[in-house]
């Protein structure tokens, strides 16, 4: 009951409740999966497969710029995520399509190689369930004016 | 629960021994499998209901978190007795050590989300928990390292 009436009055951010918190969980998940592992493989290995140890670091630092866009309240926070959702989608797309035409450019697998077949195509669902969120909180909608 | 406690000891008596894609179900693996797709479908069921977080499902979760101390602790001990995992240590310990906070934070989330959404991050706790689970124990008997 006083939540209803503290998200009223706008003091709850909207992103952060409801499916955004389950959505931010998700990035929460990818952002340490990815980042220990390319920082581990940049670390020890980065040799052995530098394309897709700099593909997974970047697919890191784009699932950071996401999640913590995603959990910062105004506008300018929404525009980041839209930035950093739609790079991840692009970004699963295109390695996705590279590595199935190039096999031999991928010695050792990436987050978005086989567009994230490795990881239960998750890669690839994550930046359609965040642009569509996106797009249900959108800040330039159109509202019905209060009174005063 | 005797014959999984059985499972257990005879794999670690048998120590890191080759392969075969099913070879990393053992005993503890197949525990925290069941307790991870249990709290995954309480917690959905539960929050497709429309309920927040209550006794259920983080009394699931909580067992969760028990299952997973006590899977972790197995891993520790195997380590100190002289085994190694077939696959890489490093990667093995980020996800045991992931695995092991996952519970916990999910918990600490629902207390700022009374919705069913705070549901299904309990649901989602579990999911990630048999998955990484389910990886640590594929490195540690080295499937896809042959």
């Amino acid at each position: 009951m006083t939540r209803q009436q503290t998200a009223d009055t706008g003091s709850v951010n909207p992103r952060t409740s409801g499916p955004g918190r389950l959505i931010i969980a998700l990035y929460a998940v990818f952002v340490v999966g990815s980042l220990s592992r390319a920082g581990f493989q940049i670390a020890t290995k980065f040799g052995e497969a530098p394309l897709a140890y700099s593909l997974s670091a970047l697919a890191g630092v784009v699932y950071v710029v996401a999640a913590v866009s995603l959990s910062i309240r105004g506008p300018r926070a929404w525009w980041v995520s839209l930035v950093a959702i739609s790079t991840e989608l692009v970004g699963v797309l295109a390695v996705g399509l590279w590595s199935v035409l190039d096999p031999a450019a991928f010695p050792d697998a990436t987050v978005w190689s086989g567009f994230g077949r490795g990881y239960l195509y998750v890669p690839l669902v994550l930046p359609v369930l965040g642009l569509w969120w996106l797009w249900r909180t959108r800040p330039m909608r159109p509202r019905p004016t209060h009174g005063a | 629960m005797t014959a999984l406690l059985s499972t257990a000891t005879t794999a670690l008596q048998a120590g890191t021994a080759p392969a075969s894609t099913t070879s990393y179900l053992d005993g503890w693996t197949v525990t925290l499998l069941l307790t991870g797709f249990l709290a995954m479908v309480v917690c959905a069921v539960s929050g497709l209901n429309g309920h927040g977080p209550g006794r259920v499902t983080l009394g699931v979760t909580a067992l969760l978190q028990l299952v997973v101390a006590v899977v972790f602790a197995v891993y520790l001990i195997r380590t100190f007795s002289g085994e190694h995992p077939i696959g890489p240590a490093w990667e093995l310990w980020a996800y045991l050590v992931t695995v092991l906070m996952v519970p916990a934070v999910a918990w600490l989330w629902t207390r700022s989300d009374t919705s069913r959404w705070g549901t299904f991050v309990l649901a989602l706790a579990g999911f990630v928990v048999a998955v990484m689970g389910a990886r640590a124990a594929q490195l540690w008997h080295g499937v896809g390292f042959q």
